[in-house]
């Protein structure tokens, strides 16, 4: 967002400004917007106050009292108090995270079996899908024990490329760049033990697509994951890669080439194999290619109506994205009448359960304000 | 848990009677009496959870080393289905084998892949590949890894297609040989 003059306060309205605001406070860089406090501090609600100087709190109750003496209504205080706890949870969590990126780098970490056991059993109660197979990825390589480490690599390839969109963690940008380096650690120890290039190129690809800063890239560009249209005719050629990754090609063909050429490699590379044995994070590409055949959409269409019977936000989502498509939608409404619903009301409960997660705050309410939800309250989650 | 039915397997592989026989065997030739226990390439547990139920011997500290994670489920949750003495420490690892760096133990027993890589075609599953067959030189380095991890005194236990196997090669002492429909069970004791 760009803050053009601040001083007329004439944007104050803007609930992606408010956001805006609120955003760069959390991120430690009030100073920045002096200028604006010093004008326009009178036009504050008073709910905007009390959330542009939430302190920093340890317990719920702490929460309630700061609530209490700036005026916050006992009802909203007790959501308020509850997203806390939720968003607590999810700091608590991340610190975990951060931790294990930071330790598991170091080369004296999880050297005996015993080490890597505990490192296991910790994983175990991680409770992140993603990072819970990342570090595994790592800590299987650790243990040398590499059929493992190359089934966890072909996992992490096949994983929603929008995990990021319903369970991120909301990185700052020093926490981001400990990821980064903490992904190309984990591909360069890889290839210490197993040289297959197409499978690190796509895996640094897939790392890399989790980041959108230049820091990114270098995980591309140190791993030669870059594909020449021509490569890519060829991978298609390769009976096993297409079919079994074929999300991923799909993805790297798209705008490359003309949607003839990419409608008539992509129908090559799926089949009623490839598709029962598709991982939900594959499913995404249905959105953009829904096979004519009854046999394959038979499959499709079983497989998205069990990933929306699921808890698992990262699924449901890329059935949400899927709706796009009219074909799915009214296939699978054809199925279950919760689909016949406009996608604006399937969407705004989804993103409204994913802001009671406290997983991706930003992302929840940039969508809900997308689809023309614009509840200061819900601003808290930005800041507690 | 007493009939074999009841184990929980995965989807990819089941075990084979060699299993079964190798507890049956190591009931009837093992004095081993206390110390650490490895089982190596456990699969689903078979061999130490027929031990624990109808065996005499009573362990104590026990670790499994595998290196197939498709069996994590059916492995910790035969082991915690059985009725076992309450001071029974069981560890999991999840390692290569020849990695796999402890030592002490009193008892070591396997019942490797069937196959080498050299006798037979792939099957074209991975995990099932790894658990029917391996290259015959990491047969011989894991019997000399086991060598390696025993006590001076420590018993070995392993079932084998082949019946050329010598103990004295890898410096154990043979206690026992048996054929059992098909396969050879051996009783090694690290000199």
């Amino acid at each position: 967002m760009q803050f053009k003059d601040l001083t007329k306060c004439e944007f104050f309205d803007d609930y992606l400004f408010k956001m805006g605001v609120l955003i760069t406070v959390r991120k430690g860089k009030r100073e920045e917007l002096n200028e604006f406090f010093k004008t326009c501090s009178q036009q504050l609600s008073f709910q905007m106050k009390a959330m542009l100087y939430f302190p920093f709190l340890g317990d719920v109750k702490e929460v309630g009292d700061y609530l209490k003496s700036n005026g916050i209504a006992l009802k909203q205080r007790l959501k308020i108090q509850s997203a806390f706890g939720e968003k607590k949870k999810v700091r608590k969590l991340k610190e975990e995270i951060m931790e294990l990126l930071e330790a598991w780098q170091k080369e004296d970490v999880l050297k005996s079996p015993e080490e890597r056991q505990k490192g296991l059993k910790r994983l175990e109660r991680l409770n992140h899908k993603y990072f819970k197979k990342l570090f595994t990825f790592v800590l299987a390589i650790k243990s040398k024990n590499i059929p493992w480490a190359v089934s966890l690599k072909r996992e992490l390839i096949k994983f929603s490329p929008y995990w990021n969109l319903t369970r991120g963690l909301d990185f700052n940008e020093e926490e981001d760049q400990k990821l980064r380096d903490f992904l190309l650690f984990s591909l360069e120890l890889f290839k210490d033990f197993h040289k297959e290039d197409e499978g690190v190129k796509m895996l640094a690809e897939k790392f890399a697509q989790m980041g959108h800063s230049n820091e990114y890239k270098t995980i591309k560009s140190r791993n030669g994951a870059d594909w020449s249209l021509t490569d890519l005719r060829n991978q298609f050629k390769n009976p096993f890669l297409k079919s079994e990754f074929f999300d991923f090609w799909y993805l790297m063909m798209m705008n490359r080439t003309s949607d003839a050429e990419l409608r008539e490699k992509f129908r090559q590379a799926i089949s009623v194999r490839s598709l029962i044995k598709a991982k939900p994070g594959q499913m995404w590409v249905f959105e953009y290619f829904y096979p004519p055949q009854q046999i394959l959409r038979k499959i499709i269409l079983d497989k998205l109506e069990k990933m929306w019977a699921s808890n698992a936000h990262d699924q449901r989502y890329v059935v949400l994205r899927t709706l796009d498509s009219a074909s799915v939608k009214q296939s699978l409404a054809e199925r279950d009448s919760n689909f016949k619903r406009a996608s604006f009301q399937l969407k705004r409960e989804f993103f409204s359960d994913v802001l009671s997660t406290g997983f991706s705050t930003e992302n929840a309410l940039y969508e809900l304000y997308l689809l023309g939800d614009k509840n200061e309250e819900n601003l808290w989650w930005l800041m507690i | 848990m007493s009939l074999k039915d009841d184990y929980l397997q995965p989807d990819f592989y089941r075990f084979n009677e060699d299993s079964v026989n190798l507890a049956k065997f190591m009931t009837s030739h093992s004095s081993y009496k206390s110390g650490r226990v490895l089982e190596v390439g456990p699969g689903c547990g078979i061999i130490t959870c027929e031990l624990i139920a109808h065996s005499h011997l009573n362990f104590k500290d026990i670790l499994f080393v595998e290196r197939e994670v498709g069996f994590k489920e059916s492995l910790e949750s035969n082991m915690s289905r059985l009725k076992t003495p309450n001071n029974l420490n069981v560890q999991y690892f999840y390692e290569d084998f020849l990695s796999f760096r402890a030592d002490g133990f009193s008892l070591i027993y396997f019942n490797p892949p069937y196959f080498f890589t050299t006798e037979s075609r792939p099957s074209p599953d991975i995990r099932k590949e790894g658990c029917r067959r391996m290259a015959r030189e990491d047969f011989i380095s894991w019997l000399k890894h086991v060598h390696s991890l025993l006590n001076t005194g420590g018993e070995f236990f392993f079932c084998h297609r082949l019946n050329d196997w010598t103990a004295k090669a890898f410096g154990f002492t043979e206690v026992e040989v048996e054929e059992r429909a098909g396969a050879t069970f051996y009783d090694w004791k690290k000199n």
